[in-house]
């Protein structure tokens, strides 16, 4: 038995918290029991590719210390065939207020005491009956691999990595290494005029000068960053499109996210909820699948699911990619999702007439529509609740919940990671109203502050100094990737792949790995 | 000897020996009569389902457009596949009008009043669906790009969204010109004919002032050919442009260049299954089986099987596409067609439009008004079907941890219901008082 929330569930009423997925089981806003794919299958529960997409969940009744609860089953790779995990502090009363009041079930009937009188956290003898029923859990992730050759992870093992570092910048190199210009020469970004095309001189526009106080002219910054990047990086960025290609001198925002630091916690995904005014819908809408975080964290387990030691978790943070070649913003009927000379991709909310569009062809899935009034913040009244519920979000306490820098949205636009961008402003005018230069941390994201392991590094890629620059041209250039990268829609988000101190990458297959080392040494 | 071939294979265009006085009383009777049992019913069922419609798109305007079952990853669903289904149906019309018009296809007087209204009630219904699916309708009208003062702030010409704007206001417009400019005469006749005051002010007014002079009907004739002139392009252009919807997007399985052909091919296809439905019933339920005679229908059936065997072709390329392409998202996208989640809709598709179709290779099926009927249904479930499964292509896409299913709501299946309310409303009306044949074609021909 664990505690899902801290403390013996004292913050259970958090709604912030209950709609936390969990790191793992990826659910939301109930308790249930985890077991193994074998005990599942065993047991009449087996998890298969097509029953996924049903929330339906077996109901199974545990008995032990002489009580009974009933729970839903979630199947969990990984966890030994022999035990059962369930989660305490659920099945509470309504005093504890609305938002935990009669979620789940309370476990704490199955505990006994050890010898010492002490709270006993397990049981050793316990029946376990599937009762043949069905309960509805709200998860918001049903897939669990990433099916083996998706390149949207790279992950190697240490030894992997120690004999050939290049390894994953070599095979994107591979792949995309061929985009030479149309006339057949490749562009060397250090060398010509390649850093500046038809909008250099123009879009200078001061561009708050804040990259390092070494570089008075922002072209020199641009220019002396393609350099360090190497040629084909920049001739896939303008020939791999048919569309001009467009530079952002001066500020250009970026994040690395490390896979190896990510422990999967979630502060992220809390910290951006807090700063960015982003709602809670509860668990009827989660079910729906239209949960609303900003940023989440994809969990995917690689392995043979009837070997539990077998199993390796993977964390992947996940949102918005601020593409410079967003497919979310030429299908926008009314501009309403457009890019920032800053590299971002930002949304005009009151531009929004919410024919998800963007939603639909964003390839990493990161937009988040408000299918409903979540702030009562449209122009219809009482329209948050179809069973007549009010609710208080609109009295005067309730409200200083929300951030004011950041707007509510209305019921019926599209939302999504704005890289903070209140923050950003504020950092660049406080650093105006004093006359210099932001300078590298001045401007940290929600996200990146909250992470308890730094695997978000965030800051002016044009800032030859900042961290962000450091980290993905030359510290760690060998593992920097951008996920999705050959649709070319050129994130300025990078991830860096993941070194497991293991023996071999469960992710993938013997003879790929095999066929990697073999191009690796080639 | 003779000065002019007369085919003795070719059936009448006319059956029943009728003269022009006759042919003129049986096409006007169901104007000037009351509306039969038969009509009211039927009138009364299509203005419940469109109130019902109505019921449920002020639902989801009112609640949000969560009401409907869609979701983060879904974001499209039976809102998107109906819009495409009924702009498909609503091809046939322009086809039989201005492309038999042009090649002077005697056999389309029977059937190109019907498929013309057909066309201006489909493009209404389809019209319905991308502006309530909109999150916030109260502001639809920024997609037009009209002078404002934001700067001025225009809408993205770049978005295949409002190409689809432009496409079918286009449509609708020529559309309802050549179906109005066709009436003309026809209600000037009712008018002549009519008996009540109102009757001739109302037709009076709606034929403006025709008079059957010879100088109003080559003004008349030169307008036609002008219509079937601008209007023949726009059969390509307004399905291949909804279907940049798709093919110009990232999303595998909508990324694809075969799909103008393909959909324009598939809008044919069901646009002429939808008139054969209607056609259909109104010989029946109008007693007009001398005026739509076997041989039109058979001469539907046959650009069905001919349009349905190029629907097959674009879906065994895409197939063998996915494959031979070697792209590890095409053959994913594909391969979850055909076995994933949806396999069912995949089948479906592949039965009705496909494998059934073959049927009218066989000419006593081609000529048997039930076995027609019945396959005009099924036609039009497989290509309802061929929409949905492309838009499902969403389910399952780049990142595994997003793939999500979809199944409608009672809201998306009662605006469904509603759009065939309001097409029936429609058509029912203007069987009644406007004119079902062209009296003017029916009788020179």
């Amino acid at each position: 038995m664990k505690s899902r929330n801290r403390r013996g569930a004292a913050w259970s009423n958090n709604p912030w918290l209950q709609e936390m997925p969990d790191p793992i089981t990826k659910c939301t806003w109930d308790n249930y029991v985890i077991m193994s794919p074998n005990r599942a299958k065993k047991m009449g529960a087996e998890l298969t590719d097509l029953n996924e997409v049903d929330r339906d969940k077996k109901v199974f009744s545990i008995k032990t210390n002489g009580k009974e609860v009933k729970l839903p089953v979630l199947v969990v790779p990984g966890v030994h065939d022999d035990v059962i995990a369930v989660a305490l502090g659920y099945g509470r009363s309504k005093t504890v207020g609305k938002a935990a009041a009669d979620l789940g079930v309370n476990v704490y009937p199955l505990m006994g005491q050890d010898a010492t009188g002490n709270l006993s956290f397990y049981a050793a003898a316990v029946d376990l009956k599937n009762t043949g029923e069905t309960y509805q859990l709200a998860i918001t992730q049903t897939h669990h691999s990433y099916q083996n050759d998706r390149p949207i992870i790279h992950e190697y093992s240490l030894n992997e990595f120690k004999k050939d570092p290049n390894q994953l910048y070599n095979k994107r190199k591979d792949a995309l290494g061929h985009y030479t210009s149309p006339d057949g020469v490749v562009h060397h970004g250090g060398h010509g005029d390649a850093g500046h095309d038809a909008h250099g001189a123009k879009d200078a526009h001061a561009a708050q000068d804040a990259h390092g106080e070494a570089h008075a002219d922002p072209h020199a910054a641009a220019a002396n960053a393609t350099k360090t990047e190497e040629d084909w990086q920049e001739a896939y960025r303008k020939n791999g499109t048919l569309y001009p290609n467009f530079e952002s001198h001066g500020m250009k925002w970026g994040m690395s996210i490390d896979l190896n630091s990510c422990v999967g916690g979630g502060s992220c995904t809390i910290a951006c909820q807090a700063e960015n005014n982003v709602s809670v819908v509860g668990k009827n809408q989660v079910l729906l699948v239209h949960d609303m975080h900003w940023i989440r964290i994809d969990r995917y387990f690689a392995g043979d699911p009837t070997k539990p030691d077998s199993i390796q978790t993977l964390f992947q943070p996940m949102l918005c990619q601020h593409c410079d070649n967003a497919p979310c913003e030429n299908v926008c009927p009314v501009n309403a999702t457009n890019h920032s000379s800053e590299g971002m991709n930002q949304m005009a909310y009151n531009r929004c007439i919410g024919t998800r569009y963007c939603a639909n062809n964003c390839p990493y899935k990161v937009r988040r529509f408000n299918w409903r009034d979540w702030n009562e913040a449209d122009c219809f009244d009482d329209n948050v609740y179809t069973d007549g519920r009010r609710d208080d979000i609109n009295d005067d306490i309730t409200r200083m919940v929300l951030n004011p820098d950041v707007t509510v949205r209305s019921r019926g636009v599209m939302e999504k990671c704005s890289f903070c961008v209140q923050r950003l402003q504020g950092a660049k005018a406080t650093a105006k109203k004093q006359g210099r230069l932001m300078k590298d941390g001045e401007a940290k994201v929600a996200c990146q502050q909250a992470c308890p392991t730094d695997a978000i590094v965030f800051g002016n890629v044009n800032d030859r100094e900042s961290a962000i620059f450091k980290l993905r041209y030359e510290d760690q250039k060998e593992r920097v990737f951008h996920v999705l990268e050959d649709i070319h829609t050129l994130p300025n988000i990078n991830y860096l792949s993941k070194i497991r101190n293991a023996s071999e990458v469960m992710s993938r297959n013997p003879e790929e790995a095999s066929h990697g080392s073999e191009k690796a040494h080639a | 000897m003779h000065l002019k071939y007369e085919s003795v294979i070719r059936e009448a265009l006319v059956d029943g020996k009728k003269d022009y006085h006759q042919v003129t009383e049986d096409i006007c009777a169901p104007i000037e009569n009351k509306p039969t049992k038969l009509w009211k019913i039927g009138f009364f069922l299509s203005a419940s389902l469109l109130l019902f419609g109505v019921f449920s798109v002020g639902w989801e305007v009112y609640w949000g457009t969560g009401v409907w079952n869609l979701n983060r990853t879904i974001g499209w669903g039976w809102d998107i596949t109906n819009f495409v289904w009924w702009v498909g149906i609503g091809h046939a019309g322009t086809l039989i009008s201005a492309i038999l018009l042009l090649f002077r296809q005697g056999w389309r007087t029977g059937v190109n009043r019907a498929a013309e209204a057909m066309t201006i009630f489909a493009v209404m219904c389809a019209g319905q669906f991308p502006i309530w699916h909109m999150g916030r309708v109260w502001d639809a009208f920024f997609v037009l790009p009209y002078g404002n003062t934001r700067g001025p702030l225009w809408p993205n010409f770049v978005s295949p969204l409002l190409w689809d704007v432009f496409a079918i206001s286009t449509y609708f417009t020529v559309s309802l010109l050549f179906w109005y400019s066709g009436l003309i005469p026809d209600f000037a006749t009712i008018r002549d004919r009519a008996k009540t005051k109102f009757r001739k002010a109302a037709y009076g007014l709606a034929s403006f002032g025709w008079a059957g002079s010879a100088k109003h009907w080559q003004r008349h004739e030169m307008l036609s050919l002008v219509l079937a002139g601008l209007s023949t392009p726009l059969v390509l252009s307004v399905h291949t442009i909804v279907s940049f919807d798709f093919a110009t997007s990232v999303i595998p399985g909508w990324h694809t260049t075969i799909f103008p052909p393909y959909f324009v091919a598939g809008a044919v296809f069901s646009g002429f299954a939808m008139v054969q439905t209607l056609l259909v019933i109104t010989r029946k339920v109008l007693k007009l089986e001398d005026y739509i005679t076997i041989g039109h229908i058979e001469a539907m059936n046959k650009v069905i099987v001919l349009t349905g065997s190029i629907v097959g072709v674009a879906y065994l390329t895409e197939l063998f596409i996915a494959y031979y392409s070697g792209v590890l998202w095409e053959q994913e996208a594909f391969r979850l067609r055909v076995m994933g989640p949806y396999w069912w809709a995949y089948w479906a598709m592949m039965t009705c439009n496909v494998v059934s179709p073959q049927l009218f290779w066989f000419k006593k099926l081609r000529r048997n008004i039930w076995f027609t009927f019945f396959m005009s249904i099924i036609v039009n479930i497989g290509m309802w079907f061929e929409r949905f499964v492309i838009i499902m292509s969403l389910h399952r896409d780049y990142l595994p941890s997003s793939w999500s299913y979809y199944t409608p709501s009672w809201t998306e299946v009662g605006f469904y219901l509603g759009s065939f309310g309001l097409f029936f409303t429609c058509y029912f009306l203007f069987a009644k008082y406007f004119r079902l044949l062209p009296l003017r074609k029916s009788s020179l021909s």
